[in-house]
């Protein structure tokens, strides 16, 4: 018979960055109802406490480690602890195939399929099967004393042994166990009396399976079973019937095959720190084949494997229900800023737009949104992410190890991905911030078909500038954003899927009436993923990004103008992996992107305007690239993983080149002529390499060292230190070249045999080369030639990050120290004055020491605590060296020599929360939660900047602080289903 | 919630390079060059402000007056500067060459510095100065438009300085005073009368300066170049505004918004990093920094506008405030004027039994050239004789 089998293991469920998390088929069950403690004499749970035990569970074929579970006697039911939401709910108890607790596996009773029965002998050895079960019985109310409430439960209890011919006798001693094997009776009952075995209450259990032991017998061959499969009733065939697999040993299984069912699984295949394996030989699939394929039995392993096992360094991934612990600005719950909770990910000051990874610049990050560049992913300035949080399934970040699949970017990928609307249950979400509202539907369209997700997300934020003195000069800012999120997933079938994914988000700002900013990102992707057989499965994507921005300036009538700037790109990629053999697998791909590049419109705002509309000429280009990733695991201790992609960028025309003289740096007198040109103006192409590898010298303690080239031809200019709305992006052309990169990493892991806590030191070298930096006095926008006001620049960073995690318990959480430089070299011969003479300076995102806590206290399943702390070295500012006196002003200005020359004061922030459940009732159609914090709660000024200001005769300093205070909040959120 | 975003910060700033030459000015072809040498000095001492001089301290920018100071041209040409009372290093400076490039040379401290040579640059006309008033209420703008430039498809880049002439009358008058002989109110003879009107001159203390990247045609049309509030004092009564207009280079237009960037707050949220003034004086024996710009230029080109207050909607400026004293004696009016009141109504009705009634005011509100005001009248101020 055909088994249809899935199977996961190693699905660490209760860790913070699992995929099996809260919305993984085990917790999505009813709250498990409570006991009135006062009013009950015997608690009816195992072992009469409430204690949670951590154990396994296997569900739906399914296996779920390190789950908290407990098991009610009485009512024959196991409740499971969902380890974010921390609220005990009941599965399914039909499709709960076995679990594992306090030492016992328990099984549905063989003789009554509705209890559990701990197996004591599963015949694996001589055929014989003994069970043990025990159940309570309600007898009603009995007074004790004044106690009339408290109610009495009797022990029911019976040990099942069922012989090899299928014989089911219930036994309670040796002459019971000799009874059922006349052959053997002699041998039995001498054994009893040699082992000195008794027979009593306590000592019965363990009597018994020495008995049972001692039987002589053939072995029962194992295999995948239904357990009520025979007794089907016709009408049944279709329905979904529990499946055993049991002792399927890992090292037999393959690696490879990805799951086009993520509702179940919710993992991403291939990705980090995951791994899904079939296994050989069987018969069909059930979660990644269609009925009518007669294609081998999949079991998919799938789940996290924990930083040791993982053959990957430098790569994070996690679900946004961490969100929900960490306490942020206003209570909105924001991936990026979970991020910057990660070592090795820094930003230069609040309210930044954009982070620094490792010592790289903003621009070096490529923020994947669904496959769709994201190239400014904030909202109200860097307050938020322009991610709706309810609406992301998962968020991946690569910070060295970098997939061949990706490239463009020199120092981090940042892939988000959208999640998939329920198939079958209409549910949804919606919170209700200090500062913004979303919501978000899973509405099914064709059950287990199609389905459609659509989110929405607005703020009503002008509240917050009227807050500030009129001094400030905003009192009078508006700011207002909204975005919007759709998925349409149609699975055509187990092996064909269609995702259709879009977005739009739109921010608008103002500080005065005399000036008002805006941008907008737009995302439009689809994705086609197909299990071509057995071993190959293809994903082809393509999409269009959009992101523009503008700027009025309204000040003076006949000068009111719009600056705008925008960015086109349209963009394919097929990525097929292929699993050669068990320890094989390859991943290839081609991808290619062509860009239109808006770079720089001007035109007048009103008809008294006097400005001459003028508009730069567009930047066109194609990038693409071939890529090919090998994965091998050598041993059981060394696993490698090799890429390569060649990338290629072509600038097109037609467009005018600026030719200037060879050797000199680009300006006005170095020009020779502008040349018009059409076709590919200028090509680059480069190999990029990727290595990786992973020595596992135990279990339980790997060491890992990979290194990676990249190249970049696309480049954002700016002189300010974060992202602005004003930023603008260059591609790379005949005067600038691309940026280029390479890491080197090593690492050392390590996990406490009980994996609850993991600890973990990577060190990493970077070289930059290429970096656009401005010159002073630049001029970025509007300038048709800005090859001369930027120059190429070195960077260096290194490093050393610790963490230590403990995923699990009541208290959990990480700790991180970072210890890291990032510095830059202006060494261009051509420069006459080079920027700091030269020599390296510090970044403006340098920040060598960070330690990042975040930590999350369970009182009670209802209750929790939760905090986060940041320590970071000020960042690198730019200070007056001295001052001079303009005859023309009549006062004295500062003046700047060394770039970066001083630090602000070091940044210190606490944050925390107290989080609510209200309800456990999950079955209610409405799930309410509430958060209670309070951000930044030492209400420390951590300076953003230093500034000098001149006043009068004086120059004075000033600290800008973006929170000059604690900010408490509150939020809701209400879930339905 | 977010008050205190902002406060005063005293940092421990590391020592950066200073007493640094600076220097300012034009080389102006048919008029007088004018130099200002000055020394760079510590963000925070301000001790070197002032100099102690005939037992008193003088303000004083760190002039350098002990240097030498020549315009020298590339064809050899070299016309010597004088250190003027004013600390300026000028010479009046022959007609220049369009065709060479003209530079300052500056030899001070055993060490020689030098601009970059520039070619004089032509400065086109100023076709139109003009005000205007959008409509009550609404403030005075002041704008200019630019001549047809030689080449419109180039960006041009310019620099103005402007002096400003307005006429002021006092808000108040008065024919008697207090003769603290007589103990009594007099009439104030024809010759003691206060001024009825004045002129004040004020240059432009402001760095203006644009380019024409984003004009229409290369040149200015309507560019606002001033906006003066219609309460303002300037535009009451008659005003002038003699805008000078010179053309720099790319290299002067950058230097001067460095300049007026230097000035204002760098610490936003957006708001670029601060970095090295682009000046163009080098030392050229040895590895010296140097601040400052030297521009060149082969002609000004001057235009005046004329505002007419009765011809915009402005409001004059009002008098100070006063005081009435009620039944006061005469005891009370000599102090008023040992207060430095100034009598301007004298109601004495004791004679009819009625008490004494006076009323004073400040100096300021009768006398305009306690303002700063002259009292002789610019020759090309309205009315014109």
């Amino acid at each position: 018979m055909a088994c249809m089998t899935l199977v996961v293991q190693n699905t660490e469920a209760q860790d913070y960055f699992s995929a099996a998390s809260d919305y993984a088929r085990l917790y999505i069950g009813p709250v498990e109802p409570q006991y009135q403690l006062s009013q009950w004499y015997d608690i009816p749970y195992y072992k009469g406490n409430t204690n949670m035990y951590k154990g396994r569970i296997s569900y739906y074929g399914v296996v779920y480690d390190d789950v908290e579970l407990r098991f009610d006697q009485m009512k024959q039911h196991v409740s499971v602890l969902s380890p974010k939401a921390g609220i005990c709910c009941l599965p399914d108890q039909q499709h709960i195939d076995w679990f594992e607790m306090d030492g016992y596996r328990f099984v549905h009773d063989p003789e009554d399929s509705t209890r559990f029965a701990a197996q004591l002998c599963d015949g694996n050895v001589n055929g014989v099967q003994l069970y043990h079960s025990m159940w309570k019985r309600y007898n009603g109310e009995k007074t004790f004393g004044e106690r009339k409430l408290l109610k009495h439960l009797s022990n029911l209890e019976h040990y099942t042994l069922i012989t090899p011919e299928g014989k089911t006798c219930h036994v309670k001693r040796a002459k019971d166990v000799a009874a059922l094997f006349p052959e053997q009776k002699k041998q039995i009952k001498q054994f009893a009396k040699q082992q000195h075995l008794t027979f009593t209450k306590h000592k019965r259990e363990q009597s018994l399976a020495q008995v049972v032991a001692s039987v002589i017998g053939e072995k029962k061959e194992v295999v995948a079973k239904h357990l009520q499969a025979e007794t089907t009733p016709e009408g049944e065939k279709n329905k979904e019937l529990p499946v055993t697999i049991e002792y399927i040993p890992t090292d037999s299984l393959i690696a490879g095959i990805p799951v086009l069912d993520s509702d179940t699984l919710s993992i991403t295949a291939g990705s980090a720190n995951t791994r899904t394996y079939i296994i050989p030989g069987a018969k069909k699939a059930r979660a990644s084949l269609a009925d009518d394929q007669e294609l081998a039995e999949i079991v998919v392993v799938a789940g996290r494997q924990s930083v040791v096992q993982s053959t990957t360094m430098g790569a994070e991934k996690f679900k946004p229900q961490l969100l929900k612990n960490i306490p942020s600005a206003f209570g909105e719950s924001d991936i990026m800023k979970v991020v910057l909770t990660l070592p090795g990910v820094t930003t230069v000051g609040e309210a930044s737009s954009g982070y620094n990874v490792r010592g790289g610049a903003t621009d070096q990050n490529l923020i994947l949104f669904n496959g769709g560049t994201v190239y400014n992913p904030t909202h109200l300035f860097g307050l938020f992410t322009s991610f709706n949080s309810d609406a992301v399934e998962d968020v991946e970040l690569f910070k060295s190890s970098i997939p061949a699949e990706y490239g463009g970017r020199i120092s981090s990928v940042l892939k988000v991905n959208s999640k998939e609307a329920n198939m079958r249950k209409f549910t949804g979400s919606a919170s209700i911030g200090a500062l913004t509202s979303k919501a978000n539907l899973e509405i099914p369209i064709v059950k287990d078909h199609v389905s459609l997700l659509l989110n929405a997300r607005t703020t009503y934020s002008d509240w917050m500038l009227k807050q500030l003195p009129e001094e400030s000069g905003y009192k009078n800012g508006k700011a207002n954003f909204y975005d919007f999120g759709g998925v349409l997933t149609w699975k055509l079938n187990n092996m064909h899927r269609l995702k259709i994914f879009g977005y739009l988000s739109k921010d608008k700002f103002s500080f005065s009436s005399d000036d008002s900013y805006g941008y907008q990102n737009r995302n439009f992707s689809a994705e086609w993923r197909s299990i071509l057989s057995e071993k190959i499965t293809a994903t082809l994507t393509a999409g269009l990004d959009h992101y523009d921005y503008y700027n009025d300036e309204k000040a003076k009538p006949t000068m009111a103008a719009r600056l705008s700037f925008g960015i086109d790109q349209l963009w394919a990629k097929l990525h097929i992996r292929h699993r050669l053999t068990e320890n094989q697998s390859l991943s290839y791909g081609l991808s290619v992107q062509h860009y239109d590049v808006q770079s720089g419109k001007y035109e007048p705002l009103s008809e008294e305007s006097y400005v001459n509309p003028d508009q730069l000429q567009k930047e066109k280009a194609l990038e693409s690239g071939a890529y090919i990733d090998y994965e091998h695991s050598l041993t059981e201790k060394l696993s490698v993983s090799a890429g390569l992609r060649y990338s290629m960028f072509n600038a097109i025309g037609p467009r005018d080149v600026n030719i200037y003289t060879d050797q000199e740096l680009p300006s006005q007198e170095t020009l020779l002529e502008t040349r018009h040109e059409t076709g590919i103006i200028k090509t680059y192409q480069a190999p990029e390499f990727r290595f990786s590898a992973r020595y596992a010298i135990q279990d339980n303690f790997s060491v890992k060292a990979g290194f990676n080239t990249m190249h970049q031809y696309i480049h954002k200019v700016s002189n300010t230190s974060i992202m602005s709305p004003t930023d603008i992006w260059k591609l790379s052309d005949l005067n600038i070249k691309p940026q280029n990169g390479w890491q080197i990493a090593a690492g050392i892991y390590y996990e406490t045999p009980d994996k609850n806590y993991e600890f973990s030191a990577e060190t990493y070298y970077k070289h930059i080369s290429n970096y656009l930096n401005y010159r002073s006095s630049a001029v970025l926008l509007m300038n048709p030639h800005l090859e001369t006001d930027v120059i190429s620049t070195k960077g260096k960073a290194y490093g050393v990050e610790l963490q230590a995690k403990k995923p699990f318990g009541k208290l959990n959480g990480w700790v991180s120290y970072t210890y890291s430089r990032s510095l830059l070299r202006q060494d261009d011969k051509r420069v006459a004055v080079p920027l700091n003479n030269g020599e390296w300076y510090p970044s403006e995102y340098d920040r060598p020491h960070e330690v990042k806590a975040v930590l999350n206290y369970k009182i009670t399943e209802r209750y929790s605590f939760s905090s986060n702390f940041n320590y970071a070295t000020g960042r690198p500012t730019t200070v007056p060296a001295g001052r001079f006196y303009n005859n023309k002003l009549g006062y004295y200005l500062p003046y700047y020599t060394e770039r970066n020359n001083y630090r602000i004061p070091d940044y210190t922030r606490l944050d925390l929360a107290f989080n609510i459940e209200p309800t456990h009732r999950l079955t209610a159609f409405f799930h309410t939660s509430f958060s209670i914090g309070v951000y930044n709660a030492l209400a420390r000024k951590n300076a953003y900047n230093i500034y000098y200001v001149t006043e009068g005769e004086s120059i004075k300093g000033y600290k800008l602080s973006v929170f000059g205070t604690a900010i408490p909040y509150i939020s809701l959120n209400v879930r339905f289903n | 919630m977010l008050t205190g975003c902002v406060e005063e910060y005293e940092a421990d700033l590391p020592e950066g390079e200073t007493n640094l030459l600076v220097v300012n000015g034009t080389i102006r072809s048919n008029e007088k060059s004018e130099f200002y040498l000055t020394r760079s000095i510590p963000l925070n001492d301000h001790s070197s402000d002032y100099y102690y001089v005939n037992d008193s301290y003088t303000w004083d920018a760190q002039t350098v007056y002990y240097a030498r100071v020549t315009i020298c041209g590339t064809d050899g040409s070299e016309y010597a500067c004088e250190i003027q009372d004013n600390g300026y290093y000028s010479c009046d400076t022959p007609s220049l060459n369009p065709d060479v490039a003209y530079f300052v040379r500056i030899e001070y401290d055993d060490d020689i510095y030098q601009s970059e040579p520039e070619k004089p640059l032509r400065t086109p006309d100023i076709e139109e100065l003009e005000y205007y008033q959008k409509g009550d209420w609404e403030n005075i703008e002041i704008l200019l438009t630019t001549a047809e430039p030689d080449d419109p498809t180039q960006t041009a880049y310019y620099t103005w300085d402007y002096t400003e002439t307005w006429e002021v009358r006092p808000t108040r008058q008065t024919s008697v005073y207090f003769d603290l002989e007589a103990m009594t109110a007099k009439y104030l003879a024809q010759d003691m009368l206060y001024p009825s009107k004045g002129w004040k001159i004020a240059d432009s203390k402001a760095i203006l300066t644009e380019s024409t990247a984003q004009y229409v045609g290369g040149k200015f049309t309507k560019y606002q170049l001033l906006d003066i509030s219609y309460k303002d004092e300037r535009i009451a009564w008659n005003y002038c505004n003699e805008v000078t207009q010179r053309a720099i280079s790319k290299a002067e237009y950058e230097y001067n918004k460095a300049c007026v960037e230097a000035g204002w707050e760098m610490g936003g949220l957006f708001t670029p990093q601060p970095s090295a003034l682009p000046s163009n004086i080098r030392c050229t024996t040895s590895s010296k920094r140097a601040l400052g710009f030297v521009g060149c230029s082969l002609n000004t080109a001057s235009k005046r506008v004329y505002i007419d207050g009765h011809d915009i909607y402005r409001e004059v400026p009002q008098p100070g405030p006063y005081i009435k004293l009620e039944d006061c004696t005469e005891l009370d009016c000599e102090k008023m004027v040992y207060q430095g009141m100034i009598l301007y109504i004298w109601d004495d009705r004791r004679m009819i039994y009625q008490p004494l009634t006076t009323y004073w005011a400040y100096p300021a509100d009768f006398d305009v050239r306690l303002s700063g005001a002259t009292t002789t009248k610019p020759d090309y101020m309205p009315p014109f004789e």
